[in-house]
């Protein structure tokens, strides 16, 4: 039986604050992730899965369980940088999903034990976060899951490798993935110090307006009724889509941004009194990836305005009781005083 | 690390992760907190200042000040310990594979064998499994790490430095945890613009090529090297003063210091920066600017205090929420230390009544049926929580042998017999079997039940009682129980929030709640029950709490509202559920009905002075003030 052709990335109907934050975590893998809320029926598994057919291919180390990157022997795991020689080969950048009910030992890998016993050899068995290196983790409902489970993951992606101590292993490995993760906030949020981890945090919420409410039905029964054909009518516009995601991170490297910026963007977060530090950074280079997505060489003041609607208002909860605050409105107010002031 | 361009589908290089996972941010490159640099330098110069514990909100460098501090002196390495560690890993155990191929029971050292004499850092040291907490407690105070089970009996030196690092709004430490690290230190978010904005660009610059930004701050990295080199050589010859003990002593017994450690620590601590100063010895100075390093988490009762919310925030609120050191509470031990200096401040004894909000529910995980105190137990078909370590049992499932412990313990059995004469086979018995011990915190689950009505809203008393609540929902936060909410006014009661782990939902709640109306007692303590009830059948782990915050006068139904409240209350303690009553009662004249219905219901009754945990800065405050009153001699 064939496998049933996942639904193009292109074809979804609006919801362009996610589609926009997903493709920046293609452009510099390094924003730190995106977290999805939204009630259900939002696409947001959608998005996610779709986002596959995107995403580029690139050169892996042949054999290498982590998919090393041969160019980048700096972080080369172990076994790659004792290697005398490397055969390499073409790859394709991964969603890899992160099942539920995952154990911690499936998720930060063990020793094989079946090895052990036969050879007595004490090897690495591998586990989620080795496959996502360099790759996508996709953390469906991740504000169910185990607080301790959270923690592993969130440490990993900040620190781009996994450190294991348990039961009988120690080892470590790079792990260098884009989190993305979602979540139906009814359901209770997440903790404010596991959302700050999350780069970029986006709200969905069902198609208000009637036309494209009508147009979604539309392309689902259209995709449901003939998959390959859907597919094809979208083709031309997925490639348009991969051709501008691959020159945006071509061009990543050359985007300059002047010293006056990172004053903006430290005036901003000091004006929404944000905790700590991540904020401002991540809303430089979510800029930087809005820039190069744009085909420009320069960060403009104006860009810091989609950034820090994408970055901050998910940190603008300064204690965890406080439910939520303002949000986008007072981000946006903030923004324009600062860019208005400083002219 | 050079950038490529690319292109997909035309076999160019994709985006390329920036970070290189084996590069540590230089120490010197970290802009501000020169606070929390100095404890840590201090801690290289003098290894008996015995480590520190760095506090902070999230996004303010403590981690990356702690691995910097690690690749900046080259004889101490830093060993980290992650937070999912299993006992195994940390202790050390048999080697499996000399056990089950050459039948050698052969003890392979831990993370505690790599600390030795090193430093030993783990980071969200306030989220660490509470097993892993007691290991390490002992080898700290002991400074030997010792396993005794399963065939193996080892002792090794363990003699650390321990470096933690936290976000105080995540839960505190407790005071035997605290107590093991000399110094507390805090990390804060930078205002001033220019170096927020320069902050900013040092990581984009580290992110984009790591190898380069280090050579940036090759000379000053090697310049802090040698300074601490040569302070730690003058070191050894740098006594403290005569003055700067007294001082020491004094200090320690007016911040209520337990134990003799408070004093060890300053001295040392002293010592340590006139090294760093390249003074001759230790004077009283140097021990006034070390005292809030060393004072602030060890003060009697400071412990024990836990972050409360006291409402809306602002600035100066915010400033109160800090664990440690707020910069008044600072100043407060810094004013101590300066009258210490003169002649005449009262002798200090116990700091004035205070109250750890987390006491109003003693033993909070113990389910009443069952009795016993002990928090991890196997719970037949409980699948959830950490796995930390393993005991021998009986397994109630598949799922709770811990594999690698019963191969172990069986390859020891057979390895205590010789060299097995049928080869390879192991022989895995039942006596070797070993069950996981999960960790789970078992939270409570908390339905508050709020008097609505219009006697509450008299006197301004629902801003107290709001406080009151708001403080236990903080503490059920830092918790992970889950919170419900029902309230009761006029004529009815209403389920307002289900039990659900998002507190804020329920502060939100609260902001909204307005007093009104007659108080229908019974019909608030019967919804309760009926949700507890419901919320049993689908959680069975949970441990149900009810809280009732009302002044207790029941006036609905006209006539029966006493009685049926009564009635109601007893039917709640008949079917065995935890509560409390909070009695928002005010004034000299107390007529005691919340009293009643606490008694009514076997719960414990506390008035709002009686939860009331004075934070931190409060506390300080009150105890320096009293230091600076009129001392007499005994």
């Amino acid at each position: 039986m064939m496998m049933p052709q996942q639904y193009p990335f292109a074809a979804i109907v609006a919801q362009e604050d996610m589609k926009l934050a997903l493709i920046l975590n293609l452009i510099d893998p390094s924003l730190g992730g995106v977290l999805i809320r939204g009630e259900r029926g939002t696409a947001k598994s959608t998005a996610v899965r779709s986002l596959a057919q995107l995403m580029p291919r690139r050169r892996e180390i042949a054999g290498c369980r982590f998919g090393c990157d041969p160019d980048d022997e700096a972080n080369w795991c172990e076994e790659c940088k004792a290697a005398a020689a490397h055969e390499t080969r073409m790859g394709h950048m991964r969603v890899i999903e992160l099942p539920i009910g995952a154990t911690e030992d499936r998720v930060v890998g063990a020793l094989d034990i079946e090895r052990a016993l036969k050879t007595g050899e004490k090897r690495f068995e591998p586990g989620i976060l080795a496959d996502a290196n360099r790759n996508m983790l996709y953390v469906d409902e991740v504000n169910l899951l185990d607080d301790h489970l959270v923690d592993v993951l969130l440490d990993a992606a900040a620190m781009g490798v996994n450190i294991i101590e348990r039961e009988g292993v120690s080892f470590s490995h790079p792990s260098r993935f884009a989190l993305v993760g979602t979540m139906n906030p009814e359901e209770g949020d997440l903790r404010p110090q596991l959302l700050d981890r999350f780069g970029l945090v986006v709200e969905v919420c069902g198609e208000r307006d009637g036309e494209r409410r009508a147009e979604v039905v539309r392309r689902r029964l259209a995709y449901e009724s003939d998959p390959a054909a859907f597919v094809a009518r979208f083709a031309p516009e997925q490639e348009r889509l991969a051709a501008r995601i691959a020159k945006a991170s071509a061009l990543l490297p050359r985007v300059r941004v002047d010293d006056a910026l990172f004053l903006d963007a430290a005036r901003i977060a000091i004006a929404l009194e944000v905790d700590g530090h991540r904020a401002d950074i991540a809303m430089i280079k979510t800029a930087r990836a809005i820039t190069a997505y744009e085909g420009r060489e320069t960060v403009a003041r104006d860009d810091l305005r989609p950034a820090a609607r994408l970055v901050l208002p998910h940190r603008l909860r300064r204690h965890p009781l406080e439910a939520g605050g303002p949000g986008a409105d007072a981000v946006s107010a903030a923004v324009d005083s600062v860019l208005r002031e400083t002219v | 690390m050079q950038h490529h361009a690319g292109g997909s589908g035309s076999g160019g290089q994709p985006p390329r992760f920036l970070l290189g996972w084996n590069m540590v941010y230089p120490f010197c490159a970290i802009v501000g907190q020169e606070n929390a640099k100095l404890a840590l330098l201090l801690n290289l110069i003098n290894p008996s200042v015995c480590g520190v514990l760095i506090c902070g909100e999230k996004g303010t460098a403590k981690s990356t000040l702690a691995r910097g501090l690690g690749a900046l002196d080259a004889s101490h390495c830093l060993v980290e310990l992650p937070l999912n560690a299993t006992e195994d890993r940390l202790l050390g155990s048999i080697d499996l594979e000399r056990a089950l191929f050459y039948g050698e029971s052969r003890y392979e050292g831990g993370i505690l064998a790599r600390a030795d004499g090193n430093l030993l850092y783990i980071d969200e040291v306030n989220l660490l499994s509470r097993h892993l907490v007691k290991c390490l407690i002992d080898s700290a105070a002991s400074g030997v790490g010792v396993v005794e089970r399963d065939g193996v009996s080892q002792r090794h030196a363990a003699r650390f430095a321990l470096i933690g690092s936290m976000n105080p709004e995540e839960g505190a430490l407790s005071p035997q945890f605290l107590d093991r690290f000399g110094l507390s230190v805090s990390a804060r978010a930078e205002h001033d613009v220019e170096k927020r904005a320069e902050i900013i660009r040092r990581r984009l610059l580290f992110e984009r090529d790591p190898a380069d930004f280090a050579r940036l701050y090759e000379r000053e990295t090697a310049e802090l090297r040698a300074n601490v080199a040569r302070a730690k050589a003058a070191l050894p010859c740098i006594h403290a003063a005569e003055s700067a003990l007294a001082l020491a002593a004094e200090l320690a017994h007016q911040a209520c210091c337990e134990g003799n450690r408070a004093e060890i620590l300053l001295a040392e601590a002293g010592r340590a920066l006139a090294a760093w100063e390249g003074a001759e010895a230790a004077c009283p100075e140097h021990i006034r600017r070390v005292a809030a390093f060393v004072l602030m988490h060890r003060m009697r009762g400071a412990a024990e205090i836990e972050e409360i919310s006291s409402g809306p925030s602002n600035a100066e609120e915010r400033e109160r929420l800090d664990a440690m050191p707020p910069a008044d509470a600072m100043d407060a031990v810094d004013e101590a230390a300066a009258n210490g200096h003169g002649a005449q401040s009262e002798r200090l004894d116990a700091p004035g009544e205070l109250f750890r909000i987390g006491r109003w529910l003693d033993g909070r995980a113990r389910k009443p049926e069952e009795g016993s105190g002990r928090r991890m137990r196997v719970r037949a078909g409980s699948c959830r929580g950490k796995h930390v370590f393993s005991r021998a049992g009986k397994a109630q499932s598949a799922s709770d042998i811990a594999l690698l412990a019963t191969l172990r313990a069986a390859a020891i059995r057979r390895a205590g017999r010789g060299f097995p004469e049928n080869g390879r086979t192991l022989e895995v018995r039942p006596e070797d079997i070993r069950v996981k011990v999960r960790e789970r915190r078992t939270g409570s689950s908390i339905l508050f039940v709020v008097d609505a009505s219009a006697s509450m809203g008299a006197m301004r008393r629902m801003a107290a009682v709001k406080g009151a609540i708001l403080s236990l929902l903080n503490d059920a936060y830092q918790k992970r129980d889950r919170v419900g909410l029902v309230v009761f006014k006029g004529v009815g009661a209403e389920l307002k929030l289900n039990f659900t782990r998002s507190v804020a939902f329920a502060q939100k709640q609260l902001a909204v709640l307005a007093t009104n109306g007659k108080t229908p007692l019974a019909q608030g303590l019967t919804l309760a029950r009926a949700v507890v009830a419901a919320g049993r059948l689908k959680d069975k782990e949970t441990l149900p709490v009810i809280v009732l915050v009302t002044d207790g006068r029941a006036t609905y139904p006209p006539g029966a509202a006493v009685e049926e409240a009564l009635e109601a209350a007893r039917a709640i303690a008949a079917a065995r559920i935890r509560a409390v009553v909070v009695d928002t009662e005010q004034g000299a004249f107390r007529l005691g009905f919340a009293r009643n219905i606490a008694i009514n219901m076997g719960a414990q009754a506390l008035s709002i002075e009686e939860l009331k945990a004075e934070p931190l800065a409060g506390a300080v405050r009150a105890a320096v003030a009293a230091g600076t009153r009129e001392r007499t001699y005994p």
